[in-house]
């Protein structure tokens, strides 16, 4: 059981902001790709928020957030996208995929965490 | 980087003649090249002579924009003329400027010669020199602001993904050479409407290893291996292309799907060669990441912008304007 989702092919991504999510005392599971974040999303349902990457191998973060809505029929969970991407035509994208908010990397914890507290309402 | 910043370029240089070196000097100020003189015997005995020297720094990791040579035997005996074929064909890549004593053109030289030497010239014809350098050597522009820019965009990727460290950095360089340093390269497309090309990032495996052991990274291993180092580099090169992007490349300026030609990069393994083939100068930079308590020792990191494809940098002036657009990163937008 997590309440954040950390999806991002980069391993010094994944383990800089699930380090700190942990040091938050919130509970987190990391998958490497869109693909293996939608099937730990099946496997843990109860995930509040993910957080993903955009551009990353087998499976994009945007796809994933699309099939979060359209194959998992998952209204409820938050998504916000952390990226080197910032193109408005990338964002609309996301926006209609249901995602909720968007990073630009680099990742600065401190400005964003009282925003996923909220979101997972920790 | 100060405003006095300007892109340099690294020439080798064998001349003994006073009054050709004087012209070189000038030329040199002119063009922004850093001239590195090889030995021409004339101030020790028993120090390596300018062949054995010019190998030793074609062998190392100096990268260079061009060479020149003279045809008149220095105070060892050594002339351009035995030299230029072995560097020739050591480097391709690198142009080869002859000073030759009075003739104009290398007609009456051997084939073989003819065939290693870019251009000539002589100390009563500097213009045929600056020709020979705008078409060689500064035959590409690249904006000063562009230079600026990739260096604090890729100064701040280092800072984020290395911390508690200083990142210094050499004046930006072009190059001629295709050497690779190191045994770690990343290579990533940069695609707009006002260039096409590349952006390679190289340094080694044991540097990064060594960093990643520091701690100064997000990777949690105290047995590092090649997938941390790889990931390290990964990250790093991913945030200056997006940085780059952001800044520089707007959403409506890609190029169009028919004129996106490709050309084969060859990597040879062996040589330490990488060609893009294209044989325009590339842009350069040199890092070093510092740490202030010495838990890692410095790390060299290069950096090369090799737009190989298309590069029309008149444009880039204009697409400069949309910096307004930024979005300040780590600041959570919500829709």
């Amino acid at each position: 059981m997590a309440q954040i989702l950390v999806v991002d092919d980069s391993a010094t991504v994944r383990n800089e902001v699930s380090s700190f999510i942990k040091g938050h005392g919130m509970t987190v599971e990391v998958a490497v790709d869109g693909k293996d974040g939608l099937d730990k999303l099946k496997k843990d349902p109860s995930v509040k928020l993910i957080i993903s990457d955009v551009n990353m191998p087998n499976m994009d973060g945007l796809t994933m957030a699309e099939k979060v809505r359209s194959e998992l029929g998952n209204a409820s969970v938050n998504i916000i996208m952390l990226t080197t991407e910032s193109d408005p035509r990338m964002k609309q994208r996301g926006k209609a995929a249901g995602v909720k908010g968007w990073i630009v990397k680099p990742f600065k914890g401190d400005n964003v965490v009282g925003s996923i507290k909220k979101l997972v309402g920790a | 980087m100060s405003e006095e910043t300007q892109i340099v370029s690294k020439v080798l240089v064998h001349e003994f003649d006073d009054a050709a070196l004087t012209i070189l000097k000038n030329i040199c100020t002119k063009h922004n090249l850093v001239g590195l003189k090889v030995s021409t015997g004339d101030n020790t005995i028993g120090l390596k002579d300018a062949s054995n020297e010019i190998d030793d720094v074609l062998k190392s990791n100096v990268d260079l924009g061009a060479i020149f040579l003279t045809e008149a035997k220095d105070h060892n005996g050594v002339s351009g003329l035995d030299i230029c074929i072995e560097i020739h064909h050591t480097r391709p890549e690198l142009p080869i400027f002859l000073r030759r004593e009075s003739a104009d053109t290398i007609e009456n030289l051997p084939e073989d010669i003819q065939a290693a030497i870019t251009g000539c010239y002589h100390v009563g014809n500097v213009d045929a020199l600056d020709e020979l350098i705008n078409s060689y050597i500064c035959s590409m522009y690249y904006p000063i602001e562009l230079a600026n820019g990739i260096q604090e965009i890729s100064t701040e990727a280092f800072e984020n993904i290395v911390s508690d460290s200083n990142i210094t950095c050499d004046q930006p360089y072009l190059v001629k050479d295709q050497i690779i340093y190191g045994e770690l390269f990343s290579l990533i497309p940069l695609e707009s409407n006002w260039c096409r090309g590349y952006m390679m990032l190289q340094t080694t495996e044991n540097e990064i290893l060594e960093l990643i052991r520091s701690n100064r990274t997000h990777i949690n291993s105290s047995r590092p291996d090649s997938r941390d180092t790889n990931s390290v580099l990964n990250e790093v090169t991913n945030m200056i292309w997006g940085g780059i992007k952001s800044r520089y490349f707007s959403s409506e300026d890609g190029p169009s799907e028919a004129h996106r030609t490709q050309v084969p990069i060859i990597v040879n393994h062996a040589q330490k060669h990488i060609s893009f083939g294209s044989t325009e100068p590339q842009l350069c930079f040199k890092y070093t990441l510092h740490d202030p308590d010495k838990k890692y020792p410095n790390i060299t990191l290069y950096q090369r912008l090799v737009f190989n494809l298309s590069w029309s940098p008149e444009k880039f002036a204009e697409s400069d304007k949309a910096v307004d657009d930024f979005v300040d990163g780590g600041e959570l937008e919500f829709f």
